[in-house]
């Protein structure tokens, strides 16, 4: 029972695996830079905070002036900036992703597609997860 | 993070919150983490706000973080988790937030618009099958697209997503599976029309 079920997991693995290349062709979302760039503000600005926050709790209230420009000084921001980005990328990557998917990309979808003409129709998996309880209607009530 | 003995140092040193090892798990995830929540949620800014959240609560939680697997896959079960408290909240408050009708007009302009004068032709010749491509994955229920996600962004095995998004490895597999038939249905008859 459990080699046919180990079985399964590779086939879907398989199947999967087929897709992956695929799917590494999809566009980069708009906007990662942006999202990175406040992503690093945000844990900097979360760190400076803890430090400032540690800080005063060890300091007469006389210090805590003192640890706002230490922190200052050591090159923390105090406040993470909420919006834009500091380090966009130079060139622009979905030209560059672009450029890359005109090569390959719809050789890709081809191949995906038109490998799995019999696996549609038929769906021999589909059967398999039907046996173990793996039906569309209770996959949630599945192993 | 493939190297163990790296991956533990680097862990380590982000655990005693090492600016510089925190900033480098940034630059290593963070692109990968906004992709998935671009993906789940439909909308740049909310995936902006999403991705900076993830990695807030990295850092407000790591030293809680037991090491018993990935690192990788702790990181993407937070903004997984994030993503879906997300669409709940949304829904609540009545709204519906789905790839093909909720992005904000500006954000929603896939990278492939055909709108954009400006696109290079290569672009312009991309854009059909990653279009078809999108515009499929759009169509798939949140659960189904949500485990695709995860293995293309997070690179993640089944076991792995199974773990991060609590459900039973069988679950996790009929849904990948189903998701990739409905897929390739709705791509080929696509490409059929096309002709």
């Amino acid at each position: 029972m459990s080699d046919r079920w180990e079985q399964l997991e590779q086939r879907i693995e398989a199947e999967a695996a087929s897709f992956d290349a695929l799917s590494k062709r999809l566009p980069p979302p708009p906007g990662a830079a942006a999202a990175v760039s406040r992503a690093r503000a945000a844990v900097r600005g979360e760190l400076a905070r803890r430090r400032v926050s540690w800080m005063v709790r060890l300091m007469p209230a006389g210090g805590v002036a003192a640890a706002l420009v230490m922190a200052w000084f050591a090159g923390a921001p105090l406040a993470a900036p909420l919006r834009g980005g500091d380090d966009f990328a130079a060139s622009d990557p979905l030209d560059e992703w672009a450029a890359a998917f005109h090569d390959s990309g719809d050789q890709l979808v081809s191949q995906w597609l038109g490998g799995n003409d019999a696996t549609v129709a038929e769906d021999p998996l589909e059967a398999d997860l039907n046996a173990w309880g793996l039906s569309e209607d209770d996959e949630s009530e599945g192993i | 993070m493939e190297n163990g003995g790296r991956d533990d140092e680097l862990l380590g040193r982000a655990r005693r919150r090492d600016p510089a090892a925190l900033d480098e798990l940034v630059a290593a995830f963070s692109p990968r983490v906004y992709g998935l929540l671009y993906r789940l949620t439909g909308s740049a800014d909310v995936a902006q706000d999403l991705t900076q959240e993830t990695f807030l609560r990295v850092v407000r939680t790591i030293d809680r973080y037991s090491h018993d697997g990935r690192f990788e896959a702790w990181i993407f079960r937070i903004a997984a988790n994030l993503a879906r408290d997300q669409v709940r909240a949304r829904r609540r408050r009545g709204m519906t937030l789905s790839l093909d009708s909720e992005r904000e007009d500006e954000e929603s302009r896939s990278p492939v618009d055909p709108r954009d004068d400006a696109m290079p032709s290569a672009r312009l010749a991309a854009s059909e099958d990653a279009g078809l491509l999108e515009a499929a994955l759009a169509r798939l229920s949140e659960p189904e697209r949500e485990i695709l996600m995860m293995r293309h962004y997070g690179d993640l095995s089944f076991r792995e997503i199974a773990d991060a998004l609590n459900v039973p490895l069988g679950t996790a597999l009929a849904r990948a599976h189903r998701a990739l038939q409905r897929l390739k249905k709705w791509m080929s008859s696509s490409e059929e029309d096309s002709e």
